[in-house]
Parts: structure tokens; C-alpha cells; sequence
């Protein structure tokens, strides 16, 4: 126990909590005075300092080595420190976002709320350890109940905050059951030691207090990713927040989430997972565990969410409903934990959180100027600001996932992975073709999106000017998606390179 | 010993659900002092004084406090205009209610039929006594890191907090 040696580990997260607290006191102190457009570009540059500076101290820790302190409560491995670095640049992308226009008056707390978001999700990333899990959740979910929140000018926004609060304080309530069931059943609070647990104890992976703890923390889990039935407060969400708050939402958060989610399921209780494979003369065989359970909402979510997906009027309630079937795409790929599906679930949630972002940016930079985020405002949109329709296809095709854009490599190595989970009866095959129709069901609205943004009537209106503020973050996304697309091994090999050093 | 755990959590189940379903927002935070003494006193049957007594000091007598003055202090809110608690969403939470408790008994009942009752004892035997010298050192050593975000989460929690309960002041005072 050194807690010099702590403080260093901790450094990037002390770096981001430090910005918090300059944000909150500078606000106050120094630009008191100031109108609000101005402090908002003075916080945001804060905030952006104190981003870069806590990305420098990761990247010097990638070269310090692997360490693993008390429990797990702090891993620090070059994966958890690559997606430290990812919500890193997923939030600064979110602070240029909201550079140019404040969403609230309270613009120093704005900032503040969005860095203690970010260190909820670099904490939850780093740790593998039941309870850090639990404390970084409940941190990344308070700061983002308050940011939906914080256009109080605006019912709705109060409407999604509060929805989004009451599923997250049940939910909140089920995962923490949920955990101290698992620990009441393992005597473990770290991933590895429950893990080891089913080595020494063959009745461990049928145990029904774990399982039953499993399960209620993937409910907890469930409703962070937003998969069905736990997904009613997304929509809700989406709308309400300001459409970069939305964007963080929907891509740091899940981030962050999947990858607990991840470790929670391969890491910790990989044993217990039961099956859930419909083998071809219709023969399905189930086991308890939480493969049937992860199966289920996989495939209530692609059903779902792609069918709720079409009838939206709302650009952001689409893009919700949207982020509601990829979860249900990821999930498939938790079944070939033991082939590649890590690598795919980790790749595809890069590819998907930019894109989502990128998307989330383009509404940010429209909606004032079109007069709303209904997707009959977009309108034409074309002819008034031609190089950001032309990013939104971008964004829009690969969230498709057509060639040669990064989504469609993700997808293929998600539903690869869900394949080889069990190679020789192909039992998942069910999931595999459910994603593959339920994507084509998904062509329609994205496509219908762009119809929107191309080819309806104009609105009136002169030319749109963008600020370079969300242009250039923008078409820096666009790039990797491009680039990623073009070369999928690049990102493949270095994930595999990470999880080979973990 | 059994008695009294049955006793003090049918109370804690009763002063609960009285505590969200009295019209009488007053009445409900009265309520909710009740819940939390019959939480403490589970605490005592468990045999973790410690945590009963934080329980007593923090939640009765900070949070029940700090709940009347709030209801004391806002205008207009007594909870009698509020709508019937019994309607179609509450009937459908009570089922899923039960069916969550009624899961978690067939979890218990199954374990036991499983394991052998003498393992069970034996893992419960094997939790420690927790003193309040153990509980220190947990949180200082092997936990001092979600002990550290605990902090952060409850920093954020009051900014956020204080953001959303603001009044809106009129736009003339904006920045003077």
C-alpha cells in the first residue's frame, strides 16, 4: 500500500477532477462579468486543457506497464488506457460541440458536470472490481441526469432528465442488489477472484443466487446501454438534452458501459453463461446463465429498435431508437467471447460512438439554424450547407453500415463473432440472421433520413455557416471513419495487441 | 433473534410503502423516519452496530430533518392535490414486484436445496466481526480508491443539484 505510487496512477483522473474544480471556481471568481457566449469559449478551452493534459499523463502511463492496484479497484493495462484516451477525445469533441452556442447560463457547472462524466467513465473502464463498477456507474449517471437537465427553459428537457433519473435509480437499485448477491455468492468483490471462485466450486456456474444476481445487474447494465426493456428513458433523453449532451449521452456513456459490461460478463462470471443455442432442425437448447438473458434483449432490441426506428419524426428520437438496435448488434458478439467477439464488441463501439457523435454534431449545428430537430426541418438542408449534408451521409451510411464505411466492418466482425461462437452447430445463427434482416430493416430510415437532407423541397434560407468549432471536429470523424473503413486491421490489430498485453 | 428480524423488517416494509403512498407529504416524511429506524435496527440484528448507528445519525437525524425543512420551506406543497397512487402503472408495478421477490425466494430456496446446509453455515460463519477500526482501515487501504470517487460523485451530485434547483432569474440580471 503506496499511496505515492497511487497518486501517479491516479494522475489523469486527478488532472480531470483539478479542471473541474478550476471551471467551477474561474466561472465565478474571473468572468463573472463576462457575457455568456464569451465564458462559454473561456470554459470551454478550460475544459479542453485540462482534457489534453489528462491525455498526456495517460499516454505516458501506456509506457510505464501494466498494474493491477488493490482488487482491482484501479487496473491499469494499455486497453483500459486506450479507452481512457477514447472518452477523452469523445469529450472534448462533445465540449467543441457545445463551444459555440451555451446550453445554459450556468456554463462553468456545464463544463464541470461534462469532466465529472468523464472521469465517471474513465474510472469505469480502469476498474474491475464490483464495487468501483458500481461507484463510477452511479458517478457517469448522476453528472449526465443534471446535463439533460440543465435546459431548464425548456419542459422538455426537465422531462427527459427526470424520466431518465427514475429508470436510473431503479436500475441503480437492481445492480447494487444484484452485486451484493454476486459477492454474497462469491466472497469475491474483484473480476479475476470471482472468477477463480468457479474453478475451486463446480456448483458455482449453477448457483442460483448468482445467477439471480446476474441477472439483476444486467438489468443495472441494461438500462446504461439502453437495450429492451430498459431502453424507455433513451428517447425520452434524446430529445430533451441538448443535442450535445445527447451525443455524449449516446456515445461516451456507452462506451464506457459496454466495455464494463464486457469484462463483467468475460472476466467475471464467463462460467455461468449458460446457452442459448437454437441448433438447425430447430432444436433449441437453453442452459440458465446469462447467455438466454443476453440473447433475449439482443433480440428484442434489433426488433425494436429498428421498427420503432421507422415512425420517428424526430431526428434525435431516431438516432435514439438506432442506438437502441446497435446495442442489440453488440450483444450478439458476446457469445464469441472465445473466438474474436471481444475484439469485435471493442472495435464496433469505437466505430459506432464517433459515428453517433459525428451524427449528434450535425443536429447540434443545424437545429438553431432550420428551426427544430423534426426531421421535416432538415428539409433541403442540402442547398444550404452542402459539405455538412455530405458529412451526415457519411455518418448516416455507416451507422447503415454500407461499404466501404468502418460501420459495415464493424457489423461484420460483430455477427462473424456471434457466428463462431459455436462453430460447429452454428447455434446463433438465429441472432446472426435476426442482425442481418434487422440492418436491412435499418437501410430504410437512415436512407430516408438523407431523402430528407437531399432531395425534399428547400426551406428558405441563405447559406448556413458553420462554426469551425463543430466543422472540423466533424470532418476529422468522417476521416477515420473513412480511414477505418478503407483499413479496418489498423484499429483491429492494435486492440488485439492490447488485450494480448492485459 | 429470528423473531426480531421479521418483526423489525415487516415494520421497515409497512413504514416503506406508507411512506410513498400517504397523501400527506408531512405524514410521508414521518414515515420515512420510521423506515429508516426499522433499517437501523436490521442492522443491529445483523450485528453491524456501527453501520446501525451511522444509520440513526445520518438518515434521521440529518436527512429526515433536512426533508422537513424542505417540505417546510416550499410553498404550496402538502401532497393533498396529488393524484390516487392506486392506478393501472401501480397495479403492474405491484406484479412486478412480486415477481422479483418471488424470484429471489426460489433463488434462496433452490441454493439451499443444492448446497448442503452445512456449507451455508459455515460461509456465513466465516463473516467477520466488523469493528469500526476495520471498517476505517477498508476504506483507507484496499478501498480508498471508490472512497475517493464517492467524493467526486457527491461534488457532482451537489453541483448538479444546486444547477437544476436555481430559480430562473428574470434576463435583466443576467451577468451584473
Amino acid at each position: 500500500m503506496n499511496y505515492t505510487s497511487l497518486f501517479g496512477y491516479l494522475l489523469g483522473e486527478v488532472v480531470l477532477t483539478a479542471a473541474a474544480f478550476v471551471i467551477l471556481i474561474a466561472d465565478v471568481m474571473c468572468h463573472r462579468k463576462d457575457d455568456v457566449g464569451a465564458r462559454n469559449q473561456r470554459m470551454a478551452w478550460w475544459t479542453l486543457t485540462g482534457l489534453f493534459l489528462a491525455a498526456v499523463v495517460y499516454a505516458i502511463q501506456f509506457a510505464q506497464g501494466n498494474a493491477n492496484f488493490a482488487d482491482g479497484t484501479l487496473v491499469i493495462n494499455p486497453l483500459n488506457l486506450f479507452f481512457k484516451e477514447v472518452i477523452l477525445v469523445i469529450t472534448a469533441i462533445t465540449v467543441f460541440f457545445s463551444m459555440e452556442e451555451p446550453v445554459s447560463k450556468h456554463v462553468g457547472e456545464y463544463y464541470a458536470m461534462i469532466l465529472f462524466a468523464a472521469i465517471g467513465m474513465a474510472f469505469l473502464v480502469t476498474s474491475e472490481n464490483l464495487l468501483m463498477i458500481f461507484v463510477s456507474i452511479e458517478l457517469l449517471s448522476l453528472s449526465l441526469y443534471a446535463l439533460v437537465g440543465f435546459q431548464k427553459q425548456i419542459l422538455r428537457s426537465a422531462e427527459g432528465a427526470m424520466k431518465y433519473f427514475a429508470f436510473g435509480a431503479v436500475s441503480a437499485a437492481f445492480l447494487l442488489f444484484g452485486l451484493s448477491y454476486i459477492y454474497g455468492a462469491t466472497n469475491s468483490l474483484s473480476l479475476p477472484a470471482i472468477a477463480e471462485t468457479f474453478k475451486g466450486d463446480p456448483l458455482m456456474a449453477r448457483s442460483p443466487v448468482l445467477l439471480i444476481g446476474i441477472l439483476f445487474t444486467l438489468v443495472g447494465f441494461g438500462f446504461k446501454i439502453a437495450v429492451v426493456p430498459f431502453h424507455l428513458w433513451a428517447p425520452d433523453a434524446y430529445e430533451g438534452a441538448a443535442a450535445p449532451v445527447a451525443g455524449f449521452v449516446a456515445s461516451g456513456s456507452k462506451v464506457a458501459s459496454f466495455v464494463a459490461l464486457t469484462k463483467f460478463l468475460l472476466l467475471g462470471v464467463a462460467p455461468a453463461a449458460g446457452a442459448a443455442t437454437i441448433s438447425f432442425p430447430f432444436t433449441p437448447h437453453f442452459t440458465p446463465g446469462w447467455a438466454p438473458v443476453i440473447a433475449l434483449m439482443a433480440f428484442i432490441s434489433m426488433v425494436w429498435g429498428n421498427l420503432a426506428a421507422i415512425t420517428q419524426t424526430n431526428l434525435k428520437r431516431l438516432l435514439a431508437y438506432s442506438s437502441v438496435a446497435h446495442a442489440g448488434y453488440i450483444l450478439v458478439a458476446l457469445f464469441g467471447a472465445k473466438a474474436w467477439g471481444q475484439t469485435a464488441i471493442y472495435f464496433y463501439i469505437i466505430v459506432y460512438a464517433l459515428t453517433n457523435l459525428g451524427a449528434f454534431g450535425v443536429v447540434t449545428a443545424l437545429a438553431n439554424k432550420v428551426g427544430g430537430d423534426d426531421i421535416r426541418c432538415f428539409a433541403g438542408v442540402w442547398r444550404r450547407a452542402p459539405g455538412l449534408t455530405v458529412l451526415m451521409m457519411i455518418f448516416m451510411l455507416s451507422l447503415a453500415g454500407i461499404p466501404p464505411l468502418a460501420g459495415f466492418f464493424g457489423k461484420f466482425y460483430l455477427f462473424a463473432a456471434g457466428l463462431a461462437a459455436d462453430q460447429m452447430q452454428l447455434g446463433y445463427l438465429w441472432l446472426v440472421i435476426t442482425a442481418i434482416l434487422m440492418s436491412a430493416v435499418s437501410f430504410y430510415y437512415y436512407l430516408q433520413v438523407l431523402r430528407v437532407f437531399y432531395v425534399n423541397p428547400a426551406s428558405r434560407g441563405g447559406p448556413i455557416s458553420i462554426c469551425p468549432c463543430q466543422r472540423w471536429p466533424m470532418t476529422v470523424i468522417a476521416l477515420i471513419i473513412f480511414l477505418i473503413g478503407w483499413y479496418p486491421t489498423a484499429l483491429l490489430d492494435w486492440i488485439q495487441g492490447f488485450l494480448q498485453r492485459v | 433473534m429470528l423473531w426480531f428480524v421479521l418483526l423489525f423488517g415487516l415494520m421497515t416494509l409497512v413504514t416503506g410503502i406508507c411512506a410513498i403512498s400517504v397523501r400527506n407529504i408531512v405524514h410521508c416524511a414521518l414515515f420515512a423516519v420510521v423506515f429508516f429506524f426499522g433499517i437501523a435496527c436490521l442492522f443491529f440484528t445483523l450485528r453491524a452496530e456501527f453501520l446501525a448507528a451511522v444509520q440513526i445519525i445520518v438518515y434521521i437525524g440529518a436527512i429526515a430533518i433536512l426533508i422537513l425543512f424542505a417540505i417546510m420551506l416550499t410553498h404550496d406543497v402538502t401532497g393533498e392535490a396529488a393524484g390516487g397512487m392506486i392506478h393501472v402503472g401501480g397495479i403492474t408495478g405491484g406484479v412486478v414486484a412480486v415477481a422479483v421477490a418471488g424470484s429471489i425466494m426460489v433463488a434462496l430456496f433452490r441454493e439451499s436445496l443444492i448446497r448442503n446446509s452445512q456449507s451455508l453455515v459455515e460461509r456465513t460463519a466465516a463473516a467477520p466481526q466488523v469493528s469500526v477500526k476495520t471498517i476505517g482501515e477498508a476504506l483507507m487501504t484496499p478501498y480508498v480508491v471508490p472512497f475517493e470517487v464517492v467524493s467526486i460523485l457527491l461534488t457532482a451530485a451537489l453541483v448538479g443539484a444546486i444547477v437544476l434547483a436555481l430559480e430562473q432569474r428574470p434576463a435583466k440580471k443576467e451577468g451584473s
